[in-house]
């Protein structure tokens, strides 16, 4: 019953929200995750922020909504996000698609079928395509370092809230000691950079060391990526992200730009490869399956809590908008074996408006003991 | 499973995060606190070693509370929450919302700190406000927790249809100045107005707070459709329950009105004629007569008599000999004139050791374990009545299998534990050196008698004597001393002079510190002290800090906790400064509070709503057991100095202001943002 769908991630201003759920409404889409996250910006420190803080490292809110389209309509959602939030301006936010695939849902799940999109051209709109989303899971607060060396090589992360299963659940009461609660870095960049600025990440959050955490690659099909980078004010006619923006622009790609970040530098790590397995589930179902999925010798599972809202449904349904994502990466080998397991946990039962998502991670690094000769 | 020197290694880091993050938290108070004693004052610090001890137990009780919050109680809540709506008739959950509010009132113990306030309210000059703290203190409770559910249920409303703050701001505020500037025209009225508004202040303390917001948080995971706040969900219900209380105890003394009194001269008062109609307000009539005694000048103690004088002697005199009256009759005695103390006592040489000054008082020697076990039941009172009720909810109600029950359970003992620590350390540490300094404070304008350092002069040769001449030509009496190595000159007191022995008893005082331009300088001291003191104070306080940490969680980290804490601080210091000069001049307080909370309205009006959510429960929370103790000794300590009949007020005043300094760094941020937004930076 696989069947292949596009999945929309927007990542806009807190206060472009309304503009954008209106936008949605106004196309018919429904079953849209929501969850809130924010956008490094580099600042100069004034006024009384130079008592406040040290960095001239700053935050703006931003709202992460994420929701399905088949296909065929992939170019037009994203036209339809970027032009209600009019993303050509750098710094109000970025959508990009990937394409997934559906291993199993709910009997009464509904996939958006046909959205009321017009496919207008956007002016001045970007749009690039083949792209590398990296994602970065590190203990929560400690995501810093990594998110200033992201802003000084010209990309601009967005850190939302997850919490982490792993070792912690195997020692008891003594979990306490190791936070579950977690910082989740993404970013979006060209092909030709991704695997440095996944190395640059790997180093600049030690993530080669034990228990600091976990980095991952996924593809992103298209997308309309923000570039603003500072908010520090600018000596020149233009400032450095404008020119970059603008020569990807003439480009088309970011394949100019690998010079700048220094491909020579990859590292011999052992790299894992295999699928991730998301799970959209109702509130509460996340400990079971987690706690399922350890027995199974998983390392490891990342649980993030969006609300669901159905800005365009037509009747007031029975789905409370308390959900839960689990993402669970895993050998392409073990897939069946997780299917299966989440048919005997009732997962996927009527009435539970569940989804099984599964893409592809080229590529995804964390420490590992290394094996006695 | 791993070793034990695994589990140490896993442990040692997690329990230094948790206690250096307390130890920053205090530092500033404390350290503030002792250096200003220490290089302005220039007092030493009286217990230093007990103080010490009990500034280490507020850091480890804070940090076990901090932390069994979060694994016990907020999460605790926010499942109640998550859960309710989809199990629960709305009426059931608002039952359950006036259940709660109710309930946390009585938990808390704030409102045994406002009667502590309210100690030297004088019946005459405001019978309404004795007879609140007093005869009617269990209605006053009651009002208040009625004005809490009422604020819980409120906040429910709003989560569960998804209101805006701004609404109830704009209606509750406005009738609050209302019903505050009529009492304030009628002087029978005018009189609780400070306890009204402080009750608003109290009323929700470190496990209200934590709770409530994590049920909003909670209910709003799960209530279908999207606000506008977006990120401040689960706000509001702290700001309703700071302004509902100050309209049910306002209220309250409407209702009670007709009941008392209008405040008139001790002489009326205590007169037999008005006696029958005023008895009600104490429990006797020798409750009243103590009363009588214990604030009233002498002049009022013959009206209590109808004027007669041998009754009022023989009455002292049968009280005089009474084992456990006979400290407190001699005590007030030595207010009156020297023929009515010689009337009650006989003879001269009884008058002349009344007039003695008094040996320290030495206070008896504390046993830690009896004081562990009041705070430990006292703490239980707060926590265990609540999160019983919540559980007994989620298990028997709803039915429903609490995830990590292990982990919850740890919570709920851990901040069992914290909060009996963090009182003990309090009372031994913090309100200790908080008490020493608020009665020393006014030595920085004025001259303060210091009795613990009361000297006795041997061989008291009245030959030292001298006289120096005023302008009017009239002499003063004068003599010197050395002490360690000073020559100090010393005013003559005949009364403090015992021929018969030849000692000189002598009271040292101290200050006044600042001459320069009057008492300008002295009075600048004491009210940037205050600010500081506020500042400092609201640092620690543990519930502004859960609320830090949960605006921070919500925001995603826009909105930092510390900003947060350091805006509320400077907020909190401003308004304790401004309730301290309040204090000091005797200003109205409508008349201080009225302009804030219309400059509110308009600021509120400016603001996005997740700013006006985050601002107005900021002002909640910042009166919490470290500023509390503090505020009150200094406000008591200069309350006394200058002669005001009660230290009411200044917690009011510190809760407006800081939603003042909040609104205006949100109105920054938008500012900014829209820039941002515009393309402009």
């Amino acid at each position: 019953m696989s069947q292949d769908i596009v999945r929309i991630t927007c990542k806009v201003h807190t206060s472009l929200f309304q503009a954008l759920l209106e936008a949605l409404k106004q196309a018919g889409v429904y079953n849209l995750h929501q969850l809130s996250g924010r956008m490094a910006v580099l600042t100069d420190p004034r006024g009384l922020a130079v008592l406040l803080k040290s960095s001239g490292l700053s935050s703006e809110p931003v709202e992460v909504l994420s929701f399905l389209v088949p296909v065929s309509q992939e170019l037009e959602a994203l036209r339809l996000v970027a032009a209600s939030c009019r993303l050509m301006i750098p710094g109000r936010g970025t959508v990009y698609s990937e394409r997934l695939r559906v291993l199993k849902q709910s009997p009464e799940s509904q996939l958006n079928q046909q959205l009321a999109l017009t496919p207008a051209e956007v002016p001045g709109l970007q749009v690039f395509s083949d792209m590398t989303a990296i994602g970065c899971i590190v203990q929560r607060s400690q995501s810093d370092e990594i998110v200033s060396m992201l802003l000084d090589i010209g990309v601009v992360p967005t850190v939302t809230y997850a919490s982490g299963t792993g070792i912690r659940d195997r020692l008891g009461l003594l979990r306490i000691t190791l936070p579950k609660e977690k910082d989740l870095i993404q970013v979006t960049v060209g092909p030709a950079e991704a695997d440095v600025i996944t190395e640059k990440m790997i180093a600049a959050g030690h993530l080669d060391r034990p228990g600091k955490g976990f980095v991952y690659q996924a593809p992103v099909s298209h997308g309309v990526i923000n570039f603003k980078t500072s908010k520090r004010r600018i000596g020149h006619a233009a400032s450095v992200d404008q020119i970059i923006a603008a020569i990807d622009q003439i480009q088309g790609d970011f394949s100019w730009r690998q010079g700048l970040t220094g491909l020579e530098q990859v590292s011999r790590r052992s790299y894992m490869s295999g699928v991730e397995l998301s799970f959209y589930l109702k509130e509460g179902l996340s400990e079971t399956l987690t706690q399922a999925v350890m027995a199974l010798g998983v390392t490891g599972a990342t649980v993030i809590s969006p609300k669901l809202l159905n800005p365009a449904y037509p009747a007031e349904n029975n789905i409370l908008p308390a959900r839960e994502i689990v993402r669970i990466m895993v050998p392409e080998h073990l897939t069946e074996n997780l299917l299966q397991l989440s048919v005997e946990l009732g997962l996927c039962e009527a009435g539970q408006e569940s989804i099984i998502l599964c893409s592809r991670v080229p590529r995804a690094f964390t420490y590992q003991k290394k094996a006695r000769p | 499973m791993l070793s034990w020197p695994e589990k140490l290694e896993l442990l040692g880091p997690y329990l230094r995060t948790r206690l250096m993050e307390q130890v920053r938290a205090v530092a500033f108070i404390v350290s503030y606190l002792v250096l200003f004693q220490l290089l302005i004052l220039r007092i030493p610090i009286v217990q230093a070693g007990s103080i010490a001890l009990g500034l280490g137990l507020v850091v480890v009780g804070l940090a076990l509370f901090m932390e069994g919050l979060k694994l016990g109680l907020m999460p605790l809540g926010e499942q109640l929450g998550i859960k309710l709506p989809g199990r629960s008739p709305l009426a059931g959950i608002l039952l359950f919302a006036f259940v709660l509010g109710l309930g946390a009132t009585f938990a808390e113990p704030a409102i045994g700190v406002l009667r502590i306030a309210g100690s030297t309210v004088k019946a005459w000059e405001a019978p309404l406000l004795y007879f609140l703290l007093n005869q009617r203190a269990d209605w006053l409770v009651y009002a208040v927790g009625c004005g809490v559910g009422l604020a819980v249920i409120l906040g429910m409303l709003r989560f569960l249809y998804n209101w805006s703050l701004k609404p109830l701001i704009y209606t509750l505020v406005p009738l609050l100045l209302g019903l505050s500037f009529w009492c304030l025209q009628d002087p029978g009225l005018n009189g609780i107005l400070g306890l009204a508004w402080d009750c608003g202040a109290v009323t929700t303390g470190p496990v209200t707070v934590p709770l409530v917001l994590a049920l909003g948080i909670g209910i709003s995971r799960v209530v279908s459709g999207h606000t506008t706040e977006g990120a401040a969900s689960g706000f509001g219900v702290v700001t309703l329950a700071s302004l509902l209380p100050i309209i049910a105890v306002l209220c309250l003394g409407l209702f009670l009105r007709a009941q008392v009194p209008a405040p008139g001269s001790a002489d009326d008062f205590f007169s037999p004629a008005q006696r029958q109609t005023h008895q009600h307000l104490f429990s006797g009539e020798i409750k009243m007569l103590d009363h009588a005694l214990e604030l009233a000048p002498p002049s009022a103690w013959l009206a209590f008599f109808g004027g007669d004088q041998t009754a009022l002697i023989t009455t002292l005199q049968k009280r005089y000999q009474m084992p456990e009256d006979k400290a407190f009759i001699a005590r007030q005695l030595q207010r009156a004139d020297r023929p009515l103390q010689l009337a009650v006592l006989g003879s001269t040489a009884a008058v002349r050791s009344l007039n003695l000054p008094t040996a320290r008082h030495k206070t008896a020697p504390e046993n830690m374990s009896q004081q562990f076990w009041s705070s430990l039941l006292s703490a239980a009172q707060a926590i265990l009545p609540l999160t019983f009720f919540l559980l007994v909810i989620y298990r028997l109600l709803l039915r429903e299998r609490l995830p990590q029950t292990d982990e919850i359970f740890l919570g709920i003992a851990l901040a069992l534990i914290g909060m009996s620590i963090f009182q003990l350390g309090i009372g031994s540490g913090l309100s200790r050196l908080g008490s020493q300094m608020g009665t020393r404070l006014p030595s920085a304008y004025t001259a303060l008698p210091l009795p613990e350092q009361k000297l006795t002069l041997q061989n008291f040769d009245p030959g030292v004597i001298q006289h120096a001449l005023r302008p009017d030509g009239s002499r003063v009496a004068f003599f010197f001393s050395e002490q360690n190595q000073q020559i100090q000159r010393i005013q003559y007191d005949p009364a403090a002079h015992d021929p018969v022995t030849g000692q000189y008893h002598y009271t040292p005082s101290h200050g006044p510190l600042f001459r320069l331009a009057g008492k300008i300088s002295g009075l600048a001291v004491v009210i940037v002290f205050a600010f500081l003191m506020g500042y400092g104070a609201t640092l620690a306080e543990p519930a502004l800090n859960a609320l830090g940490a949960t605006v921070e969680n919500l925001t995603v980290g826009t909105f930092k906790k510390g900003l947060l804490i350091q805006t509320v601080g400077v907020g909190v210091g401003a308004g304790i400064s401004l309730g301290v000069a309040k204090i000091i001049w005797n200003l109205p307080l409508f008349w201080l509070l009225a302009p804030p909370y219309l400059l509110l309205l308009l600021l509120s009006a400016r603001s996005s709503e997740q700013f006006v959510n985050i601002a107005w429960d900021s002002a909640g929370v910042t009166t919490g057991p470290i500023t509390v103790p503090l505020v009150l000794a200094m406000g008591l300590g200069i309350g006394q100095q200058a002669g005001v009949t009660e230290g009411f007020g200044i917690l009011a005043m510190a809760s407006v202001t800081p939603i003042i300094s909040v609104l205006l760094v949100g109105l920054y941020v938008q500012y900014r943002q829209q820039k941002l937004l515009n393309g402009e930076v």
